[in-house]
């Protein structure tokens, strides 16, 4: 198989070549310059999407959408070169980032994408092909409360991953009552641990490392003494039900919210009330709704280096035939090379079920041949050189690998030592543990990587949108004075114009080819017209001047089509798409 | 219980109908939206201390969706106890709000202080009618008279880049869109020798062919080759919602919920866990036919969850159900007592013999039940189905006949492709949304049957001709006899149908055909079955089931949950050291709430928690205890309480919940 990928980017470097760009790599001076090592908060991700849009209005509009349960207004960049083209017009991409509030690396990447895109326009060929050709809706934040709580209060990797609709977790008829507390007000929420008298516990520290917790198996436990117990996140039992940390902020998953193989809360975990039941989804729900133009869905969360595609859930897989699948690898194998660390893999067979998720919606539900990226992978933290990847070698749990790379890479940065708290229902314990920016996202120095290379996937994704062009109009003489027009089109990327998944659901439209002329008849019409044999194609019973694809055109293949007419003059043969525009083809019997 | 207030037939209202002059006017005309305004302005001026009107929502053209609230005291609605009676789903069922505002009628012309008991910190919701959209083109406010099931979302339902473009065509003019014979040895009908207005099909096993087709009044818009397939029939509202949501079609709309009239539904009906019950009158019925348990409970994880959606209810609910169908059935027999005492002035039918036809009926309609679930009681159910005007045979007929809806919008009746398992409840409805996923009684009935089964008995026919109760005979096709008109349940136009119209609506409903020069198919007849005919209850039908439903809400609000702190046990064990046991108690007919709500969480649990004051303390036993599902009559859990406070101090015990009144007690130590 060749790989467009490959040539993609050598077209691009031979004409940047030609181009003598203005600068180097090593010494480029952007024109926008932003700071790509580090993390921003909610006010942060806004001020840079205002920026992109104020230093290139011509190219990048910024709107709101929501705004979401807590009033945040939802920035969106749209970034379109209106003098080549309305955004209906084009095939479009949308990019998101961050539907876990504590996944927040997301939102840089979705912003890298646009501030790279117009960045780069002008200078890099194939960036100013997408920026002319293609559409670009970008949403870095879609749970902008879970982001901004995660980085302004005590948080771990894993906490706030919902947004911030009050929510009755434990059924107790009250709201966010009984979440984590940060016992000691260092800012910071690590685990807690106790000793206890020898064998009564189930845990030891390790005998090289006392910050490690080692697990004691049940039948060693008085042989070993084992004299320590965890007892979970910090936090204390608010509401005295007996029971610590059951409900906390928010407390559902707004992934689990979208209507495609939706289930209930009870069967899927913080499904929420039924489909687009928050704010934010119903907002995003409503606004790519409306944008049958959108031919491209990506979405990016932590952690894991994945590259997953749908279904969520076996019983689905038949959304996806097999010509999808051709289109979905084509894509993700490529990635696998652009992301080191990642794998292509099914988030059902691969990962878990999931019910309802977003990109189950927008591939399931819209016919969008959509990802999902788990940005950043552990295995990327510490290398053992030589021997090879520290995880294979099964001497080093990956608690010790982080304390190493905590300690070595970091200079104890990431890491808060166990020390004494008084705990209202425990007595005297200890907390401690990896802070908050350990575990699923990457040290500031790695971010630029991670964002550049997840962004140039979106753009690979994007770049194999449809992108049809006439390939030839032929007018042969039939019999009896009739004159017989064949119209190729081709399409020289990956992606159809519409999806084996939205013909088999009925999503969407065909795409409608209509033949015109005046002063010529149309006596027959029909697609699938034979190379050679003049006489081979499926002439349909009705209306041949407007013919229906419900294949439409097939990714890196054409569809050809043939009238027989009568009469004399210019005609032209238009293929309307609602996911690549128009196409026009003209001739002369 | 109480004995329940018997109605008399007498108190039937009467709705402020207009009579037309028109030959083909419909039996009765549907009550207009002007009208239900009347009707809710009336009640509520009538009664200001029970009635408050309110707004549910707004149809997607724009139409408010309006109800009644029934309710005595100060309470607000969302801390009542209570049910939600909804009706008007379906665009082609305009009868379905005469009943709900016949039943409104007959509540509030009871006494006022029992209804105001009754009601005392309780609610009935009254909504007549969702699908305003769908009904006003039965109306004719959206050009001629035509069905339209949906709400009025516009659709390419063709998938040919326009939306819409071709519905039917009133060709004659006569205001009305019905049907098309057109000749055609192609065809699957012929005329029936009973009636040559009506059509039968071809019997082309026994080698006799069609001679004519039927299709919709209209012509090929769009010069596609198909007549009439972008009609419009909008988004069904009563398959709009979550449960089995029917993804990727045009009944079921974008996505669950996506139509606003059933979003305003979904919304109220969460933001009221107290309304623990909904009663739909609407195309299903689950107090003639109950819905079957659950085949498989798939559970799993730590607390043995439910891991995916039934495909029935859970056994416990099924037998709650049971009940609430004993009960409907009672009202029915009061209603009987009622009507034979009322013989002798109101010489109207003979009940009786109506009656039992229908329960030999479906006594034959069970025995054909492939449903497990319904078998093992047939003793209930013989009497369950001992009623006249209720519901349908089974539940596999009462889609069939949504089905065949269905295919009358379309050119040829095709495949039948909505499929709903037997005795489970139909997957996106709001009636399996509101059990399945809020937890809520599913309580439905149907207002009448379509009379396309013939009676297979002509004297019970000609009984039923003349009763004010029998609308629908019942006999399977196979026991007709050769002389009856034809029994064909997918005829456009069956024999029996005009033999009923005939017999009982002099002849109204039927459009004679007529003549019409087609400019695509030549000579054909336009004429039929008027739009809407089959599915809307008359206006007697309505009546007689509010009648049967007016007391069985009432007995209904009386069963409600009701719990109290019972067998108090204080013990000092010790100088300032008390054990404490209460038990809560469900002194209700009804559980605290459906066990499918309390396995899945849905609607919360009782939550009891003991109140100390300072100086007191707990030394064993919990600050709150969440009970879930009490049965009803007697249900109860023991909990118990160390408890070290000086002696005479007061501790405080509450219990809360949505579906029961909240309690308290207050306790003195010795």
């Amino acid at each position: 198989m060749t790989r467009p990928l490959i040539s993609l980017l050598l077209g691009a470097l031979a004409l940047a070549g030609l181009a003598a760009p203005a600068s180097a790599q090593s010494d480029r001076t952007p024109a926008i310059d932003i700071a790509w090592n580090r993390f921003y908060n909610y006010d942060g991700i806004v001020a840079l999407c205002e920026r992109l849009a104020s230093e290139r209005p011509e190219l990048c509009r910024l709107e709101y959408i929501g705004p979401s349960e807590e009033g945040r207004p939802m920035p969106l960049l749209t970034l379109n070169n209106e003098s080549t083209g309305a955004e209906h017009t084009k095939s479009a991409m949308w990019i998101d980032g961050n539907i876990h509030g504590n996944e927040v690396q997301g939102g840089e990447a979705a912003v890298y994408a646009a501030w790279y895109l117009l960045e780069r326009y002008g200078e890099l060929p194939a960036v100013t092909e997408l920026v002319d050709e293609r559409v670009f809706y970008i949403l870095p934040m879609v749970n902008p409360d879970g982001r901004q709580f995660w980085f302004t209060d005590p948080n771990t990797p894993h906490s706030s991953r919902s947004g911030k609709r009050p929510t009755d977790n434990d059924n107790d008829g009250l709201f966010d009552e009984d979440g984590p507390d940060d016992l000691d007000g260092d800012g910071e929420l690590v685990t807690m641990r106790k000793q206890v008298e020898p064998g009564t516990g189930s845990y030891r520290l390790h005998p090289d490392d006392p910050r490690i917790m080692q697990r004691v198996p049940n039948d060693k436990r008085k042989a070993w003494g084992a004299d320590w117990v965890l007892l979970g996140q910090e936090g204390f039992d608010n509401d005295g039900d007996g029971r610590v940390n059951e409900d906390g902020p928010g407390g559902y998953d707004m992934n689990r919210n979208w209507p495609a193989g939706w289930m209930p809360n009870y069967i899927q975990y913080g499904a929420g009330d039924w489909p687009f039941s928050y704010n934010e989804t119903a907002a995003i729900g409503e606004f790519i709704a409306a944008r049958p133009n959108i031919a491209a869905v990506q979405s990016f969360h932590n952690a894991g280096g994945m590259i997953l595609r749908g279904p969520g859930s076996p019983t689905r897989s038949d959304f996806y035939p097999g010509t999808d699948r051709q289109v979905y690898d084509a894509i993700a194998n490529d990635g696998e090379g652009i992301l080191p660390f990642y794998r292509n893999m099914v988030i059902h067979a691969d990962l878990y079920t999931v019910h309802g998720g977003f990109v189950n919606w927008t591939g399931e539900g819209l016919g969008i041949i959509s990802f999902t990226n788990e940005l950043w992978n552990s295995e990327q933290i510490y290398s053992f050189g030589a021997e090879g990847n520290p995880f294979e070698q099964g001497e080093r749990s990956y608690e010790e690998l982080q304390h190493l790379f905590d300690d070595l890479v970091m200079l104890g940065e990431t890491y808060v030592d166990w020390h004494e708290v008084e705990h209202p229902d425990y007595g005297t314990v200890e907390v401690g543990g990896f802070r908050k920016m350990q575990g699923r996202t990457p040290p500031a120095f790695m971010i630029e990587e991670m964002i550049h290379r997840n962004a140039v996937f979106c753009l690979f994704h994007a770049a194999q949108m449809p992108k049809v062009s006439v390939e030839s109009v032929q007018v042969d003489d039939g019999p009896g004075g009739s004159k017989i027009v064949t119209v190729s089109f081709h399409n020289e990327r990956w992606i159809p114009t519409r999806t084996a998944a939205a013909n088999n659901k009925n999503i969407g439209r065909p795409d409608i080819v209509t033949f015109a002329g005046s002063g010529i008849t149309v006596v027959a019409g029909g697609p699938d017209a034979d190379r050679f044999d003049l006489a081979d194609f499926d002439a349909v019973e009705h209306e041949p001047q407007r013919l229906l694809l419900d294949g439409g055109v097939p990714g890196h293949g054409r569809t050809r089509l043939r009238w027989i007419v009568r009469g004399s003059g210019d005609f032209t043969v238009t293929l309307d798409t609602q996911k690549a525009g128009t196409v026009v083809a003209s001739g002369s019997l | 219980m109480p004995a329940l207030p018997l109605l008399l037939l007498s108190l039937a209202t009467a709705l402020p109908l207009v009579a037309t002059a028109d030959d083909h006017e419909p039996p009765r005309p549907p009550l207009t939206r002007h009208q239900l305004d009347a009707h809710f302005a009336r009640s509520a001026a009538a009664h200001p201390d029970l009635v408050t009107r309110f707004t549910l929502g707004t149809t997607l053209a724009g139409h408010p969706i309006e109800g009644l609230v029934l309710a005595a005291g100060e309470a607000p609605l969302v801390d009542r106890a209570g049910l939600l009676v909804i009706g008007g789903l379906d665009g082609r069922r305009p009868g379905d709000a005469a009943v709900v505002v016949a039943l409104a009628e007959r509540l509030l012309a009871l006494p006022a202080d029992e209804l105001a008991t009754a009601l005392d910190g309780k609610a009935l919701v009254l909504v007549p009618r969702v699908n305003h959209d769908g009904t006003g083109a039965l109306l004719g406010e959206q050009g001629p008279v035509h069905e339209r099931r949906g709400n009025s979302r516009s659709d390419d339902a063709d998938r040919d880049g326009r939306r819409d473009e071709d519905a039917g065509n009133d060709l004659d003019g006569n205001g009305v869109i019905t049907s098309m014979r057109i000749p055609d040895p192609e065809g699957e009908w012929v005329l029936d020798e009973h009636d040559p207005r009506a059509l039968r099909k071809a019997k082309r096993s026994e080698g006799e062919r069609g001679t004519h087709r039927v299709a919709i009044e209209g012509l090929d818009d769009d010069g596609d080759g198909e007549a009439n397939e972008d009609g419009g029939s909008g988004v069904a509202l009563d398959r709009n919602f979550a449960h089995g949501w029917p993804e990727h079609t045009a009944e079921g709309g974008a996505y669950p919920l996506s139509e606003p009239e059933a979003k305003a539904l979904a919304v109220f009906l969460h933001a009221h866990p107290g309304l623990q019950g909904v009663l739909v009158v609407g195309d299903q019925d689950t107090l003639v036919s109950l819905p079957g348990e659950a085949k498989k409970v798939d559970r799993g994880g730590w607390r043995n969850a439910i891991r995916s959606p039934l495909d029935g209810l859970l056994k416990e609910d099924v037998a709650t159900l049971k009940e609430f169908q004993r009960r409907f059935n009672d009202a029915l027999k009061s209603e009987e007592e009622d009507a034979e005492a009322d013989e002798n002035e109101d010489d109207a039918d003979d009940a009786d013999s109506d009656i039992n036809a229908e329960a030999e009926d479906h006594a034959e309609g069970d025995a054909d039940d492939e449903d497990g679930a319904e078998d093992d009681d047939g003793e209930d159910e013989a009497e369950s189905h001992a009623e006249g005007e209720g519901g349908s045979d089974d539940e596999d007929e009462s889609d069939a006949d949504s089905e065949d809806d269905d295919a009358k919008d379309s050119k040829d009746a095709g495949p039948k492709k909505h499929k709903v398992k037997a005795g489970s409840l139909v997957d996106g409805s709001f009636l399996a949304w509101a059990y399945h996923q809020e937890g809520r009684w599913p309580l439905a009935v149907k207002a009448w049957e379509p009379p396309t089964k013939f009676p297979k008995d002509k004297d019970a026919k000609s009984d039923d001709a003349k009763s004010d109760k029998g609308k629908k005979g019942g006999g399977k096709p196979g026991k007709q006899k050769k002389d009856e008109p034809t029994n064909d349940a997918d005829s456009p136009v069956p024999a029996a149908v005009l033999a009923w119209l005939d017999d009982e609506r002099e002849g109204n409903g039927f459009v004679p055909w007529t003549a019409f020069d087609h400019p695509e198919h030549g000579a054909v007849e336009i004429g039929g079955l008027r739009p809407g005919l089959l599915l809307d209850p008359p206006s007697d039908a309505a009546d007689a089931l509010a009648d049967r439903l007016a007391p069985w809400l009432m007995d209904l609000l009386a069963a409600l949950p009701s719990v109290a702190f019972e067998s108090l046990k204080v013990e000092r064990k010790a100088d300032g050291l008390y054990t404490l046991s209460v038990a809560l108690v469900n002194s209700g007919v009804l559980p605290t709430t459906s066990k499918l709500a309390s396995e899945t969480n849905t609607l919360r649990p009782v939550r009891v928690r003991l109140h100390l004051p300072d100086g007191a303390q707990r030394l064993q036993g919990p600050e709150q205890v969440l009970v879930d599902y009490l049965e009803g009559a007697g249900g109860r859990q023991e909990m118990r309480w160390v408890i070290a406070a000086p002696a005479r101090t007061t501790l405080r015990l509450s219990a809360d919940a949505d579906t029961t009144p909240d309690v308290e007690l207050e306790i003195e130590l010795p």
